[in-house]
């Protein structure tokens, strides 16, 4: 069992770093290994290209990266809470709460903080406040499907009242927020980068922290209560991590469907295990190649038409979702 | 030891009363009663799952409730009646989880709580079973993990909701018998709820009876024939 997780970790982190430097030097501006090196390396003055590699690819790939692992270990920490193969922040409406807030602030020009940190605060807040929302009706509704109708009539609402916020903005903000919510890894820039990583890397600390406690979620909540775990210690730790993870991916890629809910499934049905301290793992990297591979795939085909993150991975999630639907009967 | 005092078993409403019982480790205990009679509330009372209507339950002298909340699973383990299993998760890993209570804060495993599990699933002899997922076992043998996750997690008192009720002739027999072994070897208080009253003969164990006439929890040490607890708790 141990051999068979080895096997597919190691594959994916191989296929990982190959797809990386695919993501690297596939664009439309062909560039060298030299550049990629200068860009880390040399001071000033830069070249074009150099440029380039440094300001543009090295950040949507580090985007790629932590949006893809960031999601799935969302996705993962969601449906162990929840106890359901079908959740996930995007269908539990916890975007959502990320995009309301993001729009009150963006559109009604409401800044609380400096405007960078101003949204990266208000989508992680955001989605915390919808985190805690969908965890209130959990404790009353116990259908797997109800939860989700919950999540879409989340996302519905927000919809409608973004809706009007949409038309009472001025054009250039109406803009900008319209690219925003269709989702993209490209909007990032290498001085955003460090605190992106600073973000991400302390929210998988935080899930490092829950391994014990998700380990024994697994057995439903009253046995592990009874093994002398604090559910409502845990379940808000979780809440929290998850809304780190989907505010901060949103807040700086808009939207992204699906992924937290296709790759912790895929992840389980590789690994064939429920030890959390795994599938943490297995989840960041395959969640990672999942996304540089979209982006790969966005960039390749960037001359003939033009794909919308966000468009991509629910065109590959929703079919997912009606298979696992299909397939086990929740 | 368990001492009940006055105690009133019941969520909403009081279902029974048990007045001045002790129950003491070293023993195993039968739990007989009709269906609704609460039986199940009773264990759950014992894990504080479900408050009391009155009264007070006492372990080693100290009031249940009056005890931290996360030194409970290290005093009592609690098997539910079914346990339909995990996809993903193998039988090994799932008692391993009984283990909880003694790991650190990240659940891993010392060189001494993989060998308490090993012990018990040879006990109980499912140790073939180790490495099967536990929602493609069979009921026998996800019954017996489910009792082995309780003995792993070392408690002195352990509760059992019906374990015998999805098992075979054979397999019910031994299984009591184990576990009344259990109860004297490892000096554990055993409690065990269960509508086979033969066993408690043929055992020889210490029954409870719920009388539904006086609605109390009657302690008969050693119960003569099955006619004897019947009258009780009819």
């Amino acid at each position: 069992m141990k051999y068979r997780i080895h096997f597919f970790l190691l594959i994916a982190a191989f296929a990982l770093v190959l797809i990386s430097l695919l993501h690297l030097f596939v664009g439309q501006i062909p560039l060298s290994f030299a550049d990629f090196f200068a860009a880390f390396f040399k001071n000033s003055p830069l070249s074009t290209n150099e440029l380039l590699m440094r300001e543009f690819r090295i950040p949507r790939l580090i985007m790629a990266i932590v949006g893809g692992g960031g999601l799935a270990l969302a996705g993962m920490l969601m449906q162990t809470l929840f106890n359901n193969p079908l959740a996930g922040p995007y269908v539990l409406g916890i975007n959502s709460g990320s995009s309301l807030l993001v729009a009150l602030s963006t559109l009604t020009g409401f800044t609380f903080l400096g405007s960078q940190l101003n949204i990266v605060f208000a989508a992680i807040v955001g989605a915390f406040i919808f985190g805690m929302i969908i965890l209130l009706f959990s404790l009353s509704v116990k259908s797997h499907i109800s939860l989700l109708l919950i999540g879409l009539m989340l996302g519905s609402f927000t919809f409608a009242v973004v809706s009007i916020l949409e038309l009472s903005a001025a054009a250039e903000q109406f803009k900008s927020f319209a690219v925003w919510g269709m989702g993209s890894l490209q909007q990032v820039e290498m001085s955003q980068v460090p605190l992106i990583l600073l973000f991400f890397f302390g929210s998988v600390l935080g899930s490092l922290l829950l391994i014990k406690p998700l380990n024994m979620l697994v057995l439903g909540e009253d046995s592990a209560v009874m093994l002398g775990l604090s559910l409502r210690k845990t379940r808000i730790l979780i809440i929290s991590v998850t809304a780190l993870f989907t505010g901060l991916i949103t807040a700086y890629c808009g939207p992204i469907a699906f992924v937290g809910l296709a790759v912790p499934n895929i992840t389980k049905l590789l690994f064939r295990t429920q030890q959390h301290a795994w599938l943490i793992g297995g989840n960041l990297i395959i969640g990672a190649l999942f996304l540089v591979s979209c982006d790969v795939l966005i960039q390749y085909l960037e001359e003939t038409v033009h794909l919308p993150l966000n468009a991509l991975t629910s065109i590959i999630g929703a079919p997912f979702v009606i298979f696992i639907l299909i397939k086990k009967v929740t | 030891m368990i001492c009940f005092k006055n105690t009133h078993v019941g969520y909403k409403t009081s279902l029974f009363e048990i007045n001045d019982v002790c129950l003491y480790t070293g023993k195993m205990y039968l739990l007989a009663g009709k269906n609704g009679t609460g039986k199940t509330t009773l264990l759950k009372s014992l894990v504080r799952s479900v408050p009391l209507h009155g009264g007070r339950i006492e372990l080693n002298g100290k009031d249940l409730h009056q005890l931290e909340k996360r030194m409970l699973p290290q005093l009592v383990a609690f098997v539910e009646s079914r346990f339909n299993g995990i996809p993903f998760l193998t039988l090994k890993d799932y008692i391993s989880l009984g283990r909880a209570p003694h790991t650190n804060a990240f659940g891993r495993l010392k060189e001494s709580d993989i060998l308490k599990t090993m012990e018990v699933m040879t006990l109980l002899n499912i140790s073939d079973y180790q490495d099967k997922f536990t929602d493609e076992l069979s009921d026998g043998i996800r019954q017996l993990g489910a009792i082995a996750r309780a003995l792993v997690q070392e408690a002195p008192i352990l509760l059992l909701d019906e374990p015998t009720a999805f098992l075979d002739f054979e397999n019910k027999d031994l299984l009591m018998k184990t576990l009344k072994e259990i109860a004297v070897s490892q000096n554990k208080c055993i409690i065990c709820s269960s509508h086979d009253l033969d066993l408690s003969i043929e055992l020889a164990l210490p029954t409870l009876a719920v009388s539904t006439k006086e609605n109390k929890l009657v302690l008969l040490e050693s119960p003569q024939n099955k006619q004897e607890i019947i009258g009780l708790i009819c």
